[in-house]
C-alpha cells in the first residue's frame, strides 16, 4: 500500500504517495525526474547514488524514499545556482576531474559535504572522504586535485 | 608554448559542465512515452542442453506484452570477428554458462517482467561444466561450440627470423610463467538500452556502446533488417574501457521486442548482469623464454600462452593476436616465436580490455628483463635503453614506429622518480621498479573485412554565420573525444573552441567505428581535421572571389581573417550588417570576422558543409594475422613504481608511481594526463586487488564492488603524470594514444618495484596480502 | 534491482517495535541502518513481509557513560562511533574498529546494533566490543535480556537474538588502568580492500589476568585476541609462542602479531552466504 511522504527535495517541498519498498534514488530519478542522481550498482559500494539526507550523505540506494518523509534531501541538481555552477562544480570542470561523468554527481556530493564541514582538507582527509565513491576513470588524481583548489 | 591556437592546451571539455549538474543524458536517465520495460532470463547453469521452454505462463502474466526466445529472435549468428561468429541473440540448443541469455520479456513495468522471467519453464539436461583450461582442452572433454577441438577457439602460430638458431648464439636464456586473473570492466553504469520504432518501421537503439557503427551492423544482420532503418545513438556513457564495443544480447532482445510491441522498450543489466556478460579481460597464461647475449642484447623470445575465453568468442581471436603481436617492441627484437591458444570454458566470454591483449604479456616481458638484467648485472635501465626501439624502426613483425619518444620517456621517469639513487639503495621492505610499453593508435583494420573509411566527419556552419556544427559518430565514452575533436575543428578552421558545437555518436552522423584500440584520436581527429580545412576553404575561396584577392594569402586565425595584404572588406562588412537590421552585435572590429565571412560564404553558396574521412594506408605484413597489432602510430609509455611491503604481513603499499607517456602531439594535455592516471588505476587494481572469483558450478561469486575490489580513493598513490610529445607524421597534428599504452608499464612496474622491496618474484596476479606473504614465508624457509 | 513488497512500520518508541514483531514474529524485519539488510532484499536473499524501522526511535540513538559501562544507543551510526569523543577517549579500539568499516556513505548510515545484529563474519565492530567485554541489551514485549556479546554470535547471520526481540543497547565495560586496548585491522586499513583476507581485525589486550574470564572467554595467559572475518565464527588463537609481542601492544599491534594470525587463523574462503 502506497504511503504518503512529505520531504525536502533541494529546498523544494515534495509530496508523494510511494511504495514503500521504492527507493530513495528510484524516487529521486524516476518520479521526481532528478536524473542526476545515478545508478551503478545498486547495493551500496560505488556511491554513485549519493545525495545528503538531513545534513549527511548516504548512498540513496539503501534509503527508501519512506525513510526520507519528513527529511531533507540534496541531489546535484540543488547545487548550481542562477549564477553558475557550483565552486565544487567548477573545480571539477577546471580540473579535469570528470570523465564520464557517471562517478561525478555522487563525487561532487561527497566533496561538497566535507567542504562544507572541512573547508581546508588535507589530502588524507580528502581520500577519506570520497573512498565510497568509486572512479573507474580518473585514477582520483584530478578529483584530488580539484577539492583541495575550492 | 605551441604554434596552435587550440590544441596542446587545457582547455576546459565540453561535456563536463553537464557531467557536472546532473544534466547529462545517459540512457537510463531517457523514458519515452509508452515505454515497456524488459528483462532477460538467463541460465542458471554453465552447461547444459535445453531440453524444452514453455512460456506460457509469462505470456499470460497480466501486464505482459511480449516474450521472446529463439523461435522468435531466429538462429542468425553473429559476434565481433565475422570468422568466429558464435553467438545467437538467444540459446536454443544448450546454454554454455551461468547467465547465458534464454529469452526475453517486454511488460508495462520493471516488476512484471522480472516477474515474467521467473514464470518461464526451461528443462536442461546438465552436460559437464569444464572452468579450466586443462579441463576444456582434455581430449575427450565436451564441446562449447560443435566447430571448434578441444574447444580452440582460435589458435596463433608465429615465427619471425630463426629463434632456435638465435638462442644457440644467446649466453642467458631464461624461462618463466605469468598468470593473471579476470579483471571485469568495472564501469560504474551498467550497460542499458531503448528501443523504438517509429511508424515508417524505422529501428533507433540507444544504447550505453562504445561503437554505435558495429552495433548498426550487428543489429541490423541479426535482425534481418536493412541497414538504412537502423540508427543506432550513443547516449552520455558512463565508460566502457572494451566490454562495450560489441553488441550484447540485450540490445538485440531489447530492438526485437520494440519491433514486435511497436512500442518503446528499456532494458537495463544489474551490477550481476555485468560482471555476466563480462566481455573484459581474459584470463591469461604466459610461458616466455628470453634469449640475450652478455652484454644484454636481445637477441630471441619464445613465448606461448593460453587464454581462458570464456563461452564465447567475443574479442577473443583478436586477443589471442595481440597477447603474442605486442611484445615484439619496444625494443629490438630480431626473432621472436608465438604459439597462443584461446579457448572456450563455460565462464561468461570475456572480450577486450584497455591494453587489448598485451597488458599479462608486457607484465611477464618487463619482470623477465629484470631478472635477466639482475643476471648480467646490469642495470634494468641500462638494460631497457640499451635494446630501445627508435622512431623509424620497424618490428620484426612489421609495426612500422614511426614516432618513438621512448628514450624520452624512460629519461623523464627515471629522473622525476630519483631512480639512481634510490635503485639498489633502499632499505629491505621499500622498493623502486621501472617498466616499459607501447600500444596502438588504433588498429589497422576494421573489425569485419572492408574498405570502409575507419571515420567520417561532416562539419557545417550554421546559415547566420559564426557557428561551427561538427557531426561524428565517434564514440565519447569518458575519455574527452568529444572535445578533442572540437578542439581539432577549431583548430583546423582557425576559430575560438566557443565557436564549436559537437554532436557525436549517431550512426546518422556518419561511419566511425567507435572508441576502441585508442583509435579515435588518431583517426576521427584525422577526419575532423580534413572535414574542418574543407569547410575553411570553402569559405576562404568566396572571399578571394568577393575580395579579388589569390585565396592563398587569406587565412582564418582565432576567429579572424587574416590578409597578408591590405584589403578593404567594407563591401563585405556592409552587406553583412543589412542582412541583420535591427541587431545590435554588429561587428565593429578593424578586422574581418569568421561569422561575417563564414555569412558570405552562405550568401553565396548555400549552406557550408565540409567533410573529411580516414582510413589507414595499408599496414603490416602478409604473413597470417599480420592484420592485428598494426597501427598507424604506437604510443609508448615508461613508469616507475615505488612500494613499501610489510615484510611480515605481505601487505603492499604502492607510496608512488611516476609515469611519462608519448602521445604524440597532446590535443588536450589536461585529458592525456586524466588517460594516464586512469589507466595506472586499472592497472593497480588488476595488479593488486581485482580476481572475478567462481565457485565449482561457474558461478561468480564476487558479482559486486564490495567483493570485487577495485581501486578507491585510499588505494591510489599519488600519480606523477609526465606528457612526452613527439612528431606522429601518421597523426593530425602529430597526435598518436594515450588511453591505453599508458596501462602497460604498471603491472611490471609494480611487480618489480616489490622484488626490489622484498627479494621474491611473483608469478600470479594479483599480488593479495595472502600471495604475498606465502611466498614470503617460503623466502624465509 | 528491485526490492520485494512489504508492508512497512515505523514505530516511534521501542514498546510499540516489539509489539509489531511479537505480532509478526519471523514474518518481521528489523531495518536499523540498512546497509546490509536492502541488500540482502535487493538480492532476494530475504523477503519478510513486514519491515520494521527504528529511525524514529529517538531512545535508541546516543551513547551515555553509566557507573563504569559506556552505554550506546543500538541506532548509534558507525560515522558517529568515530568522532564520538566519549569512544576517543575510551573505547579507541572500537573507534579504530567504527574507522575501518566499509565506507563513509556505509559508515553514516549503519548502526552499531546492525553491525552486531547481522552477524557477518566481517564485521569491523565485534572484535573490539568482545574483547572489551561488551554485552548486548535484547528488549520484547516479554522483557529485557542481557547478553555477553562473546556469546551472542552462533554463526554467520546467526545470533541469540529472537524474531521478536530489539537489539536496543551495547554495554561496554569501561577499560581500567593496566589496560592497553588496541584494534588493528590488517590488510584492510582501507576500506573495501581485501576485507576478507585472511588477516583479521584484532585485538590485543595487554594485562596478566584481563578481566577475569569474562563471560567464559579467556585466552592464554597475556591476551585476548577475537578476530573478525578469520572463520565463520568466533575465532580464538590459541598458538602463541610470542609473548614479546605482546609487551608494548600499543606500538604496531598489527606487525608484532601476525606470527600468531597466520599460526591460529583459520582462513574464510570466499562463500557468499556468509556475506563478507
Amino acid at each position: 500500500m502506497k504511503k504518503l511522504i512529505k520531504l525536502t527535495v533541494n529546498d523544494r517541498e515534495v509530496e508523494a504517495a510511494v511504495e514503500p519498498n521504492l527507493t530513495l534514488t528510484d524516487f529521486l530519478r524516476y518520479e521526481l525526474n532528478l536524473t542526476g542522481t545515478k545508478k551503478g550498482c545498486e547495493t551500496g559500494d560505488c556511491g554513485a547514488c549519493t545525495v545528503i539526507l538531513d545534513g549527511i550523505p548516504v548512498n540513496s540506494c539503501l534509503v527508501l524514499a519512506v525513510q526520507a518523509n519528513g527529511r531533507k534531501v540534496e541531489t546535484i541538481e540543488g547545487l548550481a545556482t542562477e549564477e553558475g555552477l557550483h565552486p565544487v562544480q567548477d573545480a571539477f570542470v577546471e580540473h579535469g576531474a570528470i570523465q564520464c561523468g557517471f562517478c561525478s554527481p555522487g563525487m561532487i556530493m561527497s566533496a561538497k559535504h566535507l567542504l562544507d564541514k572541512n573547508p581546508k582538507p588535507d589530502e588524507g582527509e580528502i581520500r577519506a572522504a570520497i573512498a565510497g565513491n568509486l572512479c573507474r576513470c580518473t585514477g582520483y588524481q584530478k578529483i584530488i586535485d580539484a577539492i583541495k583548489s575550492v | 608554448m605551441s604554434d596552435h591556437h587550440v590544441i596542446n592546451s587545457r582547455a576546459r571539455r565540453v561535456d563536463t559542465p553537464a557531467k557536472a549538474t546532473g544534466r547529462a543524458v545517459y540512457v537510463d536517465d531517457i523514458s519515452r512515452p509508452n515505454m515497456l520495460y524488459g528483462a532477460l532470463l538467463q541460465s542458471p547453469i554453465a552447461h547444459a542442453k535445453i531440453i524444452s521452454i514453455d512460456t506460457s505462463a509469462a505470456e499470460k502474466l497480466p501486464g505482459v506484452k511480449c516474450v521472446v526466445t529463439s523461435k522468435e529472435a531466429g538462429l542468425v549468428k553473429y559476434g565481433v570477428s565475422p570468422a568466429r561468429y558464435d553467438e545467437t541473440v538467444f540459446c536454443h540448443d544448450k546454454v554454455r554458462y551461468v547467465g547465458d541469455e534464454i529469452a526475453a520479456v517486454a511488460a508495462i513495468d520493471r516488476e512484471t517482467a522480472e516477474k515474467a522471467v521467473e514464470l518461464i519453464k526451461v528443462e536442461f539436461e546438465p552436460l559437464p561444466v569444464l572452468l579450466t583450461i586443462e579441463d576444456a582442452m582434455a581430449e575427450d572433454a565436451p564441446l562449447l561450440h560443435e566447430k571448434y577441438p578441444r574447444n580452440i577457439t582460435g589458435e596463433v602460430h608465429q615465427e619471425f627470423g630463426d629463434v632456435a638458431a638465435a638462442f644457440k648464439e644467446c649466453d642467458l636464456i631464461k624461462t618463466t610463467t605469468v598468470k593473471n586473473k579476470r579483471q571485469d570492466g568495472g564501469f560504474i553504469e551498467p550497460q542499458g538500452c531503448i528501443a523504438e520504432v517509429d511508424l515508417a518501421g524505422n529501428l533507433t537503439l540507444t544504447s550505453s556502446t562504445q561503437s554505435p557503427h558495429y552495433i548498426q551492423r550487428t543489429v541490423a544482420m541479426v535482425l534481418g533488417l536493412d541497414i538504412g532503418k537502423v540508427r543506432v545513438v550513443k547516449a552520455y556513457v558512463g565508460a566502457g574501457f572494451g566490454p562495450k564495443a560489441g553488441t550484447n544480447p540485450m540490445e538485440l532482445a531489447c530492438c526485437l521486442m520494440a519491433l514486435k510491441t511497436k512500442r518503446p522498450v528499456k532494458m537495463n543489466y544489474s551490477r550481476e548482469q555485468v560482471f555476466l556478460f563480462c566481455r573484459a579481460r581474459h584470463a591469461f597464461t604466459h610461458k616466455i623464454t628470453i634469449g640475450v647475449k652478455k652484454d644484454g642484447t636481445l637477441m630471441a623470445l619464445e613465448h606461448e600462452c593460453h587464454l581462458d575465453g570464456g563461452a564465447y568468442a567475443s574479442f577473443g581471436p583478436a586477443t589471442v593476436y595481440y597477447a603474442g603481436s605486442l611484445l615484439a617492441g619496444p625494443y629490438k627484437l630480431p626473432n621472436m616465436k608465438y604459439d597462443g591458444y584461446r579457448i572456450y570454458t563455460n565462464k561468461p566470454a570475456c572480450g577486450a580490455q584497455r591494453g587489448h591483449g598485451a597488458v599479462i604479456a608486457r607484465a611477464a616481458f618487463e619482470q623477465q628483463l629484470d631478472m635477466i638484467a639482475e643476471e648480467l648485472g646490469i642495470d634494468p635501465l641500462e638494460l631497457r635503453q640499451k635494446n630501445m626501439m627508435e622512431t623509424g624502426d620497424t618490428t620484426c613483425n612489421d609495426l612500422n614506429m614511426s614516432s618513438f619518444g621512448m628514450a624520452e620517456c624512460l629519461n623523464a621517469v627515471t629522473e622525476g622518480s630519483d631512480w639512481k639513487s634510490k635503485k639498489g639503495q633502499l632499505p629491505p621492505g621499500k622498493g623502486i621498479g621501472l617498466a616499459c610499453g607501447f600500444f596502438v593508435s588504433g588498429a589497422g583494420f576494421p573489425i569485419y573485412r572492408s574498405d570502409t573509411y575507419h571515420g567520417t566527419v561532416m562539419i557545417k556552419l550554421t546559415e547566420d554565420g559564426g557557428t561551427v556544427l561538427v557531426y561524428t559518430a565517434s564514440a565519447e565514452i569518458g575519455q574527452g573525444s568529444d572535445t578533442t575533436f572540437a578542439m581539432i575543428a577549431a583548430e583546423g578552421l582557425g576559430v575560438p573552441l566557443e565557436y564549436v558545437r559537437l554532436a557525436s555518436g549517431d550512426t546518422d552522423m556518419g561511419v566511425d567505428l567507435g572508441a576502441y584500440s585508442s583509435r579515435q584520436t588518431l583517426m576521427t581527429g584525422h577526419a575532423t581535421k580534413e572535414a574542418a580545412e574543407d569547410v575553411k576553404r570553402q569559405v576562404l575561396e568566396v572571399l578571394s572571389d568577393e575580395l579579388d584577392v589569390p585565396v592563398d594569402t587569406i587565412d582564418i586565425v582565432n576567429g579572424r581573417i587574416v590578409f597578408d595584404r591590405p584589403v578593404d572588406f567594407s563591401g563585405l562588412r556592409t552587406r553583412y550588417i543589412k542582412e541583420h537590421r535591427g541587431w545590435t552585435d554588429n561587428p565593429e572590429s578593424d578586422y574581418f570576422t569568421f561569422k561575417e565571412a563564414s555569412r558570405i560564404a552562405y550568401l553565396k553558396k548555400g549552406t557550408i558543409v565540409g567533410t573529411g574521412k580516414y582510413k589507414p594506408h595499408f599496414l603490416g605484413g602478409t604473413y597470417k594475422g599480420a592484420a592485428v597489432g598494426t597501427s598507424p602510430a604506437y604510443g609508448c609509455s615508461a613508469q616507475v613504481a615505488e612500494v613499501d611491503v610489510d615484510l611480515e604481513t605481505g601487505q603492499i603499499t604502492i607510496t608512488q608511481i611516476v609515469d611519462a607517456h608519448d602521445c604524440g602531439k597532446a590535443i588536450n594535455r589536461t585529458s592525456v594526463e586524466g588517460q594516464m592516471q586512469g589507466s595506472i588505476s586499472m592497472g593497480i587494481g588488476e595488479a593488486m586487488h581485482e580476481e572475478v572469483k567462481f565457485d565449482a558450478k561457474g558461478n561468480v561469486i564476487n558479482n559486486d564492488f564490495a567483493e570485487y575490489k577495485m581501486v578507491t580513493a585510499l588505494d591510489m598513490p599519488p600519480v606523477d603524470a609526465i606528457v612526452v610529445e613527439t612528431d606522429e607524421p601518421n597523426g593530425p597534428y602529430g597526435a598518436k594514444e594515450v588511453g591505453e599504452g599508458a596501462i602497460m608499464p604498471t603491472i611490471p612496474a609494480i611487480l618489480n618495484a616489490v622484488y626490489d622491496a622484498t627479494g621474491v618474484r611473483f608469478y600470479e596476479l594479483p599480488l593479495t596480502p595472502e600471495r604475498v606473504f606465502e611466498e614470503l614465508q617460503k623466502k624465509k624457509g | 534491482m528491485l526490492l520485494p513488497k512489504f508492508d512497512f512500520h515505523e514505530p516511534t518508541s521501542v514498546d510499540e517495535a516489539c509489539e509489531i514483531l511479537a505480532t509478526f514474529g519471523p514474518k518481521a524485519k528489523v531495518l536499523a541502518g540498512g546497509t546490509d539488510l536492502m541488500v540482502n532484499l535487493k538480492k532476494k536473499i530475504l523477503a519478510p513481509e513486514n519491515l520494521v524501522c527504528l529511525s524514529r526511535i529517538d531512545s535508541l540513538h546516543g551513547i551515555v557513560e553509566e557507573k563504569d559501562q559506556i552505554v550506546i544507543g543500538g541506532r548509534y551510526t558507525v560515522a558517529e562511533l568515530t568522532v564520538d569523543p566519549l569512544v576517543e577517549k575510551k573505547l579507541g579500539a572500537l573507534r579504530s574498529g567504527a574507522r575501518a568499516l566499509g565506507s563513509p556513505l556505509v559508515r553514516n548510515r549503519a548502526t552499531i546494533a546492525g553491525n552486531i545484529g547481522s552477524a557477518r563474519p566481517a564485521a569491523d565492530l565485534p572484535p573490539s566490543l568482545i574483547a572489551y567485554g561488551a554485552t548486548v541489551i535484547l528488549v520484547s514485549s516479554q522483557g529485557k535480556r542481557e547478553v555477553p556479546l562473546g556469546d551472542f554470535f552462533k554463526g554467520p547471520g546467526f545470533t541469540e537474538l529472537r524474531p521478536e526481540e530489539v537489539l536496543t543497547e551495547v554495554r561496554v565495560p569501561v577499560p581500567t588502568a593496566g589496560q592497553a586496548p588496541a584494534t588493528s585491522t590488517w590488510a584492510c586499513a582501507r576500506p573495501r580492500i581485501a576485507t576478507w583476507s585472511m588477516w583479521p581485525p584484532i585485538l590485543p589486550w595487554t594485562r596478566r589476568t584481563g578481566p577475569s574470564k569474562p563471560h567464559g572467554l579467556s585466552w592464554g595467559r597475556w591476551a585476548r585476541h577475537p578476530c573478525g572475518p578469520a572463520g565463520p565464527k568466533r575465532h580464538w588463537l590459541v598458538r602463541s609462542r610470542t609473548r614479546r609481542s605482546f609487551s608494548r601492544p600499543e606500538k604496531r599491534p598489527a606487525r608484532t602479531a601476525s606470527p600468531l594470525m597466520t599460526s591460529g587463523a583459520q582462513p574464510a574462503i570466499a562463500r557468499p552466504w556468509w556475506g563478507f
